[in-house]
C-alpha cells in the first residue's frame, strides 16, 4: 500500500509538473502552443489517474483516457519549440494519435473484462458488452502495432527536423529533444512492463515508478529550451549594443546583426522615403522578397517612421520578438546607416548626371563649331571671295562687279540670320530680358502647333530655374512639333509648394520614351542637377505630359 | 529732319549716323547708352531717336525701356529700335496702345540703305515702321480656328505690309499693283477679320496687331 501511495504521489507530482510548466510558458509567451498543450498534457495525466478509483465508471474513464495524455505529449514535442502549428506530415501523426487514443481502443474496451484479464481487483468495465478473448486479442494487437507505428512516425520526424536545422537551431532544440527521449523512455517502459507483467504486483508497481521519473522530468526541460532562448537573446542583444557603440564602420552594421541572430544570409536594407523605396548599403535599389517563403522581412521603426528592413531566413532560430528586439537595439545605428545609403545613392545619381552633363556640355560644343563652320563661316568666305572678285572686274566689267557684290550681300544675310538662330539657341536673350513669361510666349508663338498658356508666373526666378524651365517648355514644344501629331498643346507654369511645376501637354499620339532620344534625357540631367525632377506621362494614343518640378524657394 | 542715334557700339554708331547724314538728315545727338539717350533727347527734342535695344547700364533691354519712357514722356519724338534679335514680344511692348511714330527694326536692316531710311522717315512723320519678320512671326503662329485661314495669299500678303506700316501706295508699289486693287483687298481684309476700318496708317497697324495677339 505504501507503493501505492508513493505511486500516487508521484503521479501527481508527473500531472502538475506539467500543469505548471505548461501555465508559466503560456504566460510568457501566450502565441506558442507549447505551453497551453503542456497544461493539456498535465490534466489528461491526472485525468488518467482516475483509473485508481474503485467505482465501475470512474475506473472505465481512467482507463479509457489513460493514453490521451500521451498524445497531447508527442502533440507538443512536435509543436515544440515555436509552437506555430505544424507541418502536413505532423498533423497527420497528431490527428492518428488522437484517433487511435478515442475511437481505436474503443473496441478493445467494449470487449476485455478486466476481471477475466488477469486484474483481480480492478472494479468492473462499465462499457463491456461481452468478453471476448479473440476481439481482445486482434483489438490489442492492432492498437499497439499503431502504437509502435505511431511512435516510429514521430521519431522520424524528429530525426529529419534535426538533420534540417541549423547550428543555432539545434541547441535551441536540443532540450526538446532530450524531452521527448524521455517520455519514449517512460512510454516504452511502462509498455514493456504491461507486457511482462500482466499480474501485477509490488515490483512491478516499483517498477513503474521509477518509469515515472524521465516522464516527470519532460515539462522542465521544455522549460530548459525556452529559458536558453531567452538567454541566448539576450546575450546577442547585449553584445550588438556593445558592437554598435563602438562605431560600426559602413556595412559592419550587417554583420553585427548577422552574428547577433546568427543568419549569415542576413540582408540589410534601408528605405528612403523621398523615393519610396529601399536601397542597399551601396545605395542600389532592393525589391523585398515579399513572395519568397524561405525569407521573412522585419521592418525596423523609428520614431514611428521606417528606417530599415531586416530580410532574414525564415527559419531563425529566434523568431518574431527577438528580430524585433535587435532591430530596436539597433534603431538609432540603422537610422544613421540609412542616411548614408541615401546619400551614396544621391552621390551615384550625382556622378551620373554630372558625366551626363559634362558629355552634353561637349556634344554642344562639337554642335555649334558644325554649325558655325558650315554656316556663318562658309557663308562669309564667299562673301569675301566675291568682294575680292568684284574689285578685280570693277573697272573692266562694272556689270558683273554689281552681280558678284549683290551675291555677297545675300550671302551676308544668311550669315546674319544663322548667327542670330544659333545665339537664340545657346541663350535666349529675352529670358535674361524679359523672364520666364515672356521667353514661354516667345517659344508658343514660334511652335507649330496652337499653343494655350494657362499659367506663367510674372515674378522673375532665379536665373537657373528660368532657365531649365524655359529648356523644359522648348524641347516639349519641339517634340510636340516633331513627334505628336498634335492638334494642340497647353503649356502651364505655377508655383506649388516651393516649386516650380512645369508641365506641356499635348493631345497627340503618345508614347514618348524617356529611355531613348537624347533630348528628353537631357532635360532630365538639366533637372536634376536643381534637385528637380522630370516625369512624363506618354500613353500610346492618350497624348504626352510632361511635367518638370524645380525646386524653387 | 533732326535725330539722335543711340548705340554703345561706336563702328554701329557712325555707320548709322554717316547713313543718315548722306540721306539729308541731321543727327543732333548720339548717345553710347540709355541714360544718354534720355538726356540728349530731352536737350534736342529731335524728331526721331534710333535706338540700339542692347545698350549699358545692364546690358539687356535697356533701350527698350528707354525707348517707353521717351513714348511716353515726348509723344512728338518719334522712336525706331534696333534690335538683334526677332522678338515680338518686344514690338508689342514698344507699341503698347499707339503705333504712331514707332518703330522695331532687326538691326541687319540698316544694310538695306533706301529702306531703312523709309522706315526712319516714316517713324519720325508720325508713322509705324515693324519688321516683317515680326509681321510674319505674327501672322504665321498657329491659332486654333485661324480666321486668317479666310485670306487669300493676295490678302495674306497686304495684311503683312499693313502690319509693317506701310502706306496704301507703298504696298501698291511693292506689289506692282494699283493703289486701288490695294485698298480693294484692305477693305476684303477688315471685313473678313471683323475690324473696323481704319484710315490712318498707324491706326490700322495696331487694329491689325491686336487682332494677331489676340
Amino acid at each position: 500500500m505504501e507503493v501505492r501511495g508513493a505511486l500516487a504521489a508521484v503521479a501527481l507530482v508527473v500531472g502538475w509538473g506539467f500543469i505548471g510548466a505548461g501555465l508559466f510558458a503560456w504566460n510568457r509567451r501566450p502565441n506558442n502552443s507549447v505551453g497551453s498543450l503542456m497544461v493539456a498534457t498535465g490534466f489528461a495525466w491526472l485525468l488518467s489517474l482516475i483509473s485508481a478509483s474503485n467505482v465501475s465508471v470512474l475506473f472505465t474513464a481512467g482507463v479509457y483516457v489513460g493514453s490521451v495524455y500521451f498524445v497531447t505529449a508527442i502533440h507538443m514535442l512536435l509543436a515544440a519549440p515555436y509552437g506555430r502549428g505544424l507541418s502536413r506530415g505532423d498533423r497527420r501523426i497528431v490527428i492518428g494519435g488522437y484517433l487511435l487514443v478515442t475511437v481505436g481502443l474503443l473496441p478493445l474496451y467494449l470487449f476485455v473484462d478486466p476481471a477475466k484479464d488477469g486484474c483481480d481487483g480492478c472494479p468492473d468495465n462499465a462499457i463491456l458488452i461481452e468478453h471476448s478473448e479473440t476481439v481482445v486479442n486482434v483489438a490489442s494487437g492492432f492498437v499497439n502495432l499503431a502504437g509502435i507505428g505511431l511512435i516510429a512516425a514521430v521519431v522520424v520526424s524528429l530525426i529529419r527536423r534535426w538533420r534540417r536545422a541549423t547550428g543555432p537551431e539545434r541547441r535551441l532544440y536540443a532540450p526538446v529533444y532530450a524531452a521527448g527521449v524521455a517520455l519514449m523512455i517512460a512510454v516504452i517502459a511502462q509498455l514493456g512492463l504491461q507486457t511482462a507483467s500482466s499480474g501485477g504486483g509490488g515490483a512491478a508497481e516499483i517498477a513503474y515508478l521509477i518509469s515515472l521519473v524521465p516522464l516527470a522530468l519532460v515539462p522542465y526541460l521544455f522549460l530548459a529550451s525556452f529559458v536558453r532562448a531567452r538567454m541566448a537573446q539576450g546575450g546577442a542583444v547585449g553584445e550588438l549594443m556593445s558592437r554598435l557603440t563602438a562605431a560600426p564602420r559602413s556595412g559592419e552594421l550587417r554583420n553585427a546583426l548577422a552574428d547577433a541572430l546568427e543568419d549569415p544570409s542576413l540582408e540589410l536594407v534601408y528605405w528612403l522615403p523621398d523615393r519610396n523605396r529601399f536601397v542597399d548599403a551601396a545605395g542600389l535599389e532592393y525589391e523585398l522578397p515579399d513572395d519568397d517563403p524561405d525569407r521573412l522581412v522585419t521592418r525596423v521603426a523609428r520614431d514611428g517612421e521606417c528606417v530599415a528592413a531586416i530580410v532574414h531566413d525564415a527559419k531563425l532560430p529566434q523568431m518574431g520578438e527577438h528580430v524585433d528586439a535587435v532591430g530596436a537595439a539597433a534603431a538609432l545605428a540603422l537610422d544613421n546607416e540609412r542616411l548614408d545609403a541615401e546619400l551614396r545613392a544621391k552621390i551615384d545619381e550625382l556622378r551620373a548626371s554630372r558625366e551626363r552633363m559634362l558629355r552634353i556640355g561637349f556634344e554642344e560644343r562639337r554642335r555649334l563649331e558644325r554649325d558655325l563652320h558650315d554656316g556663318a563661316q562658309q557663308r562669309l568666305v564667299a562673301m569675301a571671295l566675291n568682294i575680292r572678285l568684284a574689285r578685280a572686274k570693277l573697272n573692266e566689267d562694272p556689270l558683273a562687279a554689281d552681280r558678284l557684290l549683290e551675291g555677297a550681300g545675300e550671302e551676308l544675310q544668311s550669315a546674319l540670320e544663322e548667327l542670330r538662330e544659333l545665339a537664340r539657341g545657346i541663350h535666349p536673350a529675352v529670358l535674361s530680358d524679359r523672364g520666364l513669361g515672356t521667353a514661354i510666349e516667345t517659344l508658343a508663338n514660334r511652335a507649330p502647333v496652337p499653343v494655350e498658356l494657362t499659367e506663367l508666373p510674372e515674378e522673375r526666378l532665379p536665373e537657373a530655374v528660368e532657365l531649365a524651365a524655359y529648356f523644359v517648355v522648348a524641347e516639349a514644344l519641339t517634340n510636340v512639333a516633331k513627334y505628336a501629331n498634335a492638334s494642340y498643346a497647353t503649356v502651364e507654369v505655377a508655383r506649388e509648394n516651393g516649386r516650380l511645376v512645369v508641365e506641356v501637354a499635348d493631345d497627340g499620339v503618345g508614347g514618348a520614351d524617356p529611355e531613348h532620344g537624347s533630348g528628353l534625357r537631357g532635360l532630365a540631367d538639366r533637372i536634376a542637377v536643381l534637385e528637380g525632377r522630370l516625369e512624363i506621362d506618354s500613353e500610346h494614343g492618350r497624348g504626352t505630359t510632361i511635367r518638370a518640378r524645380i525646386p524653387c524657394a | 529732319m533732326r535725330v539722335v542715334v543711340a548705340d554703345d557700339s561706336v563702328l554701329l554708331r557712325e555707320g548709322v549716323v554717316r547713313l543718315l547724314e548722306e540721306n539729308g538728315f541731321e543727327v543732333v545727338g548720339q548717345a553710347g547708352d540709355a541714360d544718354d539717350l534720355i538726356r540728349k533727347v530731352r536737350a534736342h527734342k529731335p524728331d526721331v531717336a534710333v535706338v540700339d535695344i542692347r545698350m549699358p547700364p545692364t546690358n539687356t533691354d535697356d533701350g527698350l525701356r528707354a525707348a517707353l519712357e521717351i513714348r511716353a514722356e515726348w509723344p512728338d519724338t518719334g522712336v525706331l529700335v534696333l534690335s538683334q534679335y526677332v522678338e515680338e514680344g518686344y514690338a508689342l511692348d514698344l507699341v503698347g496702345d499707339s503705333a504712331g511714330g514707332v518703330g522695331y527694326l532687326l538691326k541687319d536692316r540698316v544694310a538695306d540703305v533706301e529702306r531703312f531710311v523709309d522706315s526712319v522717315r516714316r517713324v519720325a512723320d508720325g508713322g509705324s515702321a515693324l519688321d516683317p519678320e515680326v509681321v510674319s512671326q505674327l501672322v504665321g503662329r498657329a491659332r486654333r480656328d485661324d480666321p486668317l485661314a479666310e485670306l487669300t495669299p493676295r490678302e495674306r500678303e497686304v495684311l503683312e505690309l499693313m502690319a509693317e506700316g506701310r502706306s496704301n501706295r507703298a504696298i501698291a508699289e511693292h506689289m506692282v499693283v494699283t493703289e486701288r486693287a490695294v485698298e480693294k483687298h484692305v477693305t476684303s481684309i477688315f471685313g473678313k477679320l471683323g475690324l473696323t476700318p481704319a484710315t490712318e496708317d498707324h491706326r490700322r497697324v495696331l487694329a491689325v496687331l491686336a487682332f494677331l495677339r489676340a
